[in-house]
């Protein structure tokens, strides 16, 4: 661990929240701790392992105390402000803080932000490398829902971050991705092939796009954003990227697109190469059935696919452990009804089977 | 006048909010620790039992998706329930029925909401799930509609 950061005043609760003469556990970087506020402003925080009082103060309405040595008295804000709900969230500390940043916002202390505007900010809680806790503040009792609505609006982009993904050339195959019936209108569906997660929408005019789920701005999902009917708008900072080509409106950018063929009521894509045709099916009827998840990987659910009458299995690899089955029904006297139970009865097995 | 005080973070509070947003209902809301609310004089602390009991008539659920949002509530990590609904929703769409109950929302609907959208902070992506994200959609769009705080 960086003594520097070690060294640092680190905020562990809102002082509200300790009960007097309760136990509180928590955690600090890496570290369980536990607080305890004997009565008033006086609080008490100490190593679970250990049990060796840590320094402790109290200002800003928050508890701080520190893994190290804290070498200066606690920084000024440059408004007062009260706690406004604290909120655990899978995302790095650092991440959270850039995030809230942007525009006219300030940075008082590491892991501290104000914006002045709004008269909000938040205090930042490393709790492990990949996860912290948000203290929020406002001003006053009057700010609370602002403070709390802002980081409402942020929250779903933090946690929306994906890594850009290499589809693996073993990928040259048309795979059924979803039912034309699954893109209804405005609507962003949300699925993965090979692991590379997708995010399929139908414009306004019929057409279905088939992308990668990434907004190449700043890496958050586009599944979170807006389909506007023409194009789809990433819900971080408001890029639109056009149907059919992925290009960014009024930005040099594109999102990553791959090609989409209607077939048989079923939407086909492939990551790579130019592969053979989408399967040839000779039926004069033909009714995509719902599509079923299965938590294993491809190779057991193939392996388990029945030779069922009037109905044609597709499996989809979704991920390393995931596959979902697509299924057509040929025969319009097979209700769909029949073929679902068949099909999440043949799912419980293969998820016995796998576990 | 409904007079409603609690935690405006709890999913408790943001249940009833949803109701009274949605349908219309005029309301007075306090910040406090726990859920209180006081609505044609009497006193309820049970959010549940609030949302069947000061649901208008349009917006009363039928037993069985009642009971399923409170399972779920009670058990917002089981596959199994998500799976269910999932389903459920996915045979509804094709059956012109695109709310639990039918074609308009109910209680029941806005009883699952909160455990759905929070679902993602508990480890469970909805990406198995496409037709409970329609109505995710759906629901966001109905008139009234306000987001977890």
């Amino acid at each position: 661990m960086d003594r520097v950061v070690l060294d640092e005043w680190h905020v562990v609760a809102a002082l509200e929240s300790l009960s007097p003469g309760q136990e509180v556990p928590t955690r600090l970087l890496d570290t369980d701790l536990t607080l305890m506020r004997p009565a008033g402003t006086i609080v008490a925080a100490w190593p679970a392992a250990s049990g060796k009082a840590l320094p402790v103060c109290v200002r800003h309405g928050h508890v701080w105390t520190s893994l190290g040595t804290p070498p200066q008295p606690l920084f000024d804000l440059p408004f007062p402000v009260i706690a406004a709900g604290s909120v655990a969230i899978d995302v790095p500390a650092r991440q959270i803080l850039d995030a809230f940043l942007e525009d006219d916002a300030e940075a008082p202390h590491p892991y501290c932000v104000v914006r002045r505007k709004s008269a909000t900010g938040l205090f930042v809680q490393p709790v492990e490398d990949q996860s912290s806790i948000v203290h929020l503040l406002a001003r006053d009792q009057a700010g609370l829902a602002v403070a709390r609505l802002e980081f409402a609006a942020l929250k779903p982009i933090l946690e929306s971050r994906i890594a850009k993904q290499e589809p693996s050339p073993a990928m040259n195959a048309w795979y059924p991705v979803a039912s034309g019936a699954d893109l209804v209108s405005r609507h962003i569906f949300h699925t993965a092939l090979a692991g590379q997660e997708l995010a399929l929408w139908r414009d306004d005019s019929g057409l279905a796009n088939v992308w990668e789920n990434r907004c190449p701005h700043r890496d958050v999902r586009l599944t979170i954003g807006e389909n506007l009917g023409t194009e789809l708008r990433c819900h971080y900072h408001g890029w639109r990227f056009s149907s059919g080509s992925g290009q960014c409106v009024g930005i040099p950018a594109r999102v990553t697109t791959y090609p989409c063929v209607e077939r048989y009521g079923l939407v086909w894509t492939t990551l790579a190469g130019a592969p053979e045709d989408i399967p040839g099916l000779d039926a004069p009827y033909c009714q995509p059935v719902r599509a079923i998840f299965v938590e294993a990987p491809l190779a057991c659910v193939a392996a388990a696919l029945p030779d069922q009458s009037g109905l044609i299995l597709f499996p989809q690899p979704v991920s390393d452990t995931q596959t979902v089955i697509h299924g057509l029904s040929i025969d319009p006297a097979i209700p769909l009804r029949r073929h679902d139970d068949l099909l999440t009865r043949l799912r419980d097995q293969i998820e016995d089977g796998a576990a | 006048m409904i007079s409603l005080s609690g935690n405006a973070l709890s999913r408790e509070t943001y249940r009833i909010r949803l109701l009274f947003d949605l349908a219309g209902m005029e309301y007075e809301l306090r910040e406090g620790s726990d859920l209180s609310l006081v609505a044609e004089g009497e006193r309820f602390q049970d959010a549940w039992r609030a949302l069947s009991r000061l649901a208008p008539p349009d917006w009363q659920a039928d037993g069985r998706w009642f009971a399923f949002a409170r399972r779920l509530a009670a058990s917002p990590t089981e596959t199994a329930l998500f799976r269910e609904l999932d389903q459920h929703l996915w045979f509804g769409e094709r059956e012109g029925k695109p709310f639990l109950c039918g074609d308009h929302p109910t209680v029941a609907d806005i009883g699952c909401f909160p455990e759905v959208m929070m679902s993602d902070q508990a480890g469970i992506s909805r990406l198995p799930y496409p037709a409970l994200r329609r109505w995710t959609d759906r629901m966001r769009g109905l008139p009234g509609f306000t987001a977890f705080p």
